[in-house]
């Protein structure tokens, strides 16, 4: 390997590095955030020209019971649809209220959509698994679950759990764990490039020298 | 390098913010008819669609059951259930608690200790011996008869979104267009709770899970100023380079 070769490759190792730890630092803050799905980082094209690759994990997060009748909780795959500013947009997160008129919306206060457009759940009304809502034993609507596959939509098989929120699927200790080896990682290809700057400073300066 | 920055940054605020609203919460623990807010995590996303970390800028007030103790007192009221008092204020506003701690004034009225007293109920002269049931209606010994009568019934308000109510400086909730407007109804009736005379209604706060929160809490904002270590390490380390 030339030299200028190993400054590049030392030089792209810290550049992943520090991707590697922004997507941490992002899971980290979002360790607390219901239905999060935690960020890893692919490295492709190993060589000197490494790209890397943000993708979000599809891990369950763990289910925890809050009592409180519209929170929702998606178990297996699948996103609820809600009605964004710019069209449909999909969440996991399901800490859903019901607003003034008792339109269902979610925190970010996008109304949630069912079957007939957005929700509206009437007093004493309850959700069922399968995403179904009753009141008073009728069928009233039925939320809109669904599976995001590139561009297609598809109604997915997830269940709901009313009563409860899916946590966020971030695990504290691997990313603590993640959070030193980049570090470490980093370190290490600072010190690979430094030696690489050393040796080529020995090449530009007293080479020369030798053979004068 | 600067995005770890942020949102290390981003974290640690959130968490803050969070143990802000755990710590309001554990110091009302004895206000009776109290309801706790439970704070609300959610990321960050820029314009561009980037991550930019989290924030806890909302919080959920909660509307379940608080524990009910069982008092010596006639006018203390709880709610088993679903529903709010309706109390007028000193100012002659219109507001809604669940605390249950009612003292009758001479003029008959319930009041609670910040004055507001209870709407839709007035004890006639010389009441005694009041009793309170299940379905809200109140008898009561009057003018020294023998026999009891029904000197009035209580309400109970429901709202479509209780968690859109106003929590005002006295302690009581006011209604805001989040929270739509009240529906009325009787106790033990139409989805309403129960009235449990010589009862009050603690907080719904649970000490235990709370200061696990507040543990949580810490050890979140602990793990977040590492990710900004991390990242200013990494930054002298790059500076370094050129030695």
């Amino acid at each position: 390997m030339d030299l200028p070769d190993a400054l590049a490759s030392a030089g792209a190792g810290m550049r992943v590095q520090t991707t590697r730890l922004d997507s941490i630092a992002e899971n980290l803050a979002n360790a607390q955030t219901p239905g999060y799905r935690a960020q890893r980082c692919a490295v492709r094209d190993f060589g000197a020209q490494m790209r890397i690759e943000t993708i979000s994990t599809a891990v369950q997060g763990p289910l925890r019971q809050t009592g409180v009748p519209t929170d929702l909780a998606l178990v297996g795959p699948g996103f609820f649809a809600v009605a964004g500013e710019h069209g449909v947009e999909y969440t996991r997160d399901g800490r859903m209220a019901l607003d003034g008129d008792g339109t269902l919306r979610d925190v970010r206060g996008r109304a949630v959509l069912g079957s007939l457009g957005p929700v509206r759940l009437p007093r004493g009304a309850l959700v069922h698994s399968d995403g179904r809502i009753f009141c008073r034993g009728a069928i009233v609507d039925r939320l809109r679950i669904v599976e995001l596959d590139g561009a297609a939509v598809r109604r997915a098989g997830a269940s709901v759990r009313a009563g409860y929120l899916e946590d966020s699927g971030v695990d504290p200790i691997a990313e603590m764990t993640a959070l030193v080896a980049a570090q470490r990682c980093f370190e290490a290809n600072q010190k690979a490039a430094q030696q690489a700057d050393e040796a080529l400073k020995r090449a530009v300066t007293e080479l020369p020298a030798v053979h004068s | 390098m600067n995005r770890a920055l942020v949102a290390g940054a981003s974290g640690m605020a959130a968490q803050q913010t969070a143990l802000d609203v755990i710590a309001t919460n554990l110091s009302n623990v004895d206000t009776p008819g109290f309801r706790a807010d439970r704070p609300e995590f959610a990321s960050l996303i820029d314009d561009a669609g980037r991550r930019m970390g989290a924030s806890a800028t909302r919080s959920v007030r909660l509307f379940s059951q608080g524990k009910i103790e069982t008092t010596s007192n006639d006018f203390d009221l709880a709610i088993r259930g679903d529903g709010l008092f309706q109390v007028r204020t000193t100012t002659g506003a219109i507001a809604y608690t669940r605390a249950g701690n009612f003292t009758p004034d001479a003029a008959g009225r319930l009041q609670l200790p910040n004055g507001a007293s209870l709407t839709r109920l007035r004890l006639p002269a010389g009441a005694l011996g009041c009793t309170f049931a299940e379905d809200g209606r109140v008898r009561a010994h009057v003018g020294g008869s023998q026999e009891t009568r029904e000197v009035g019934r209580l309400a109970l308000y429901a709202f479509t979104n209780p968690a859109g109510l106003r929590l005002a400086d006295d302690g009581l909730l006011y209604q805001t267009n989040a929270s739509g407007a009240p529906i009325y109804g009787r106790p033990k009736s139409g989805g309403f709770g129960v009235l449990r005379q010589r009862c009050l209604e603690h907080a719904n706060i649970d000490v235990m899970t709370s200061m696990m929160a507040v543990l949580a809490a810490q050890r979140a904002y602990e793990a977040n100023a590492k990710s900004v270590q991390a990242a200013d390490e990494m930054l002298r380390l790059a500076n370094n380079l050129e030695r």
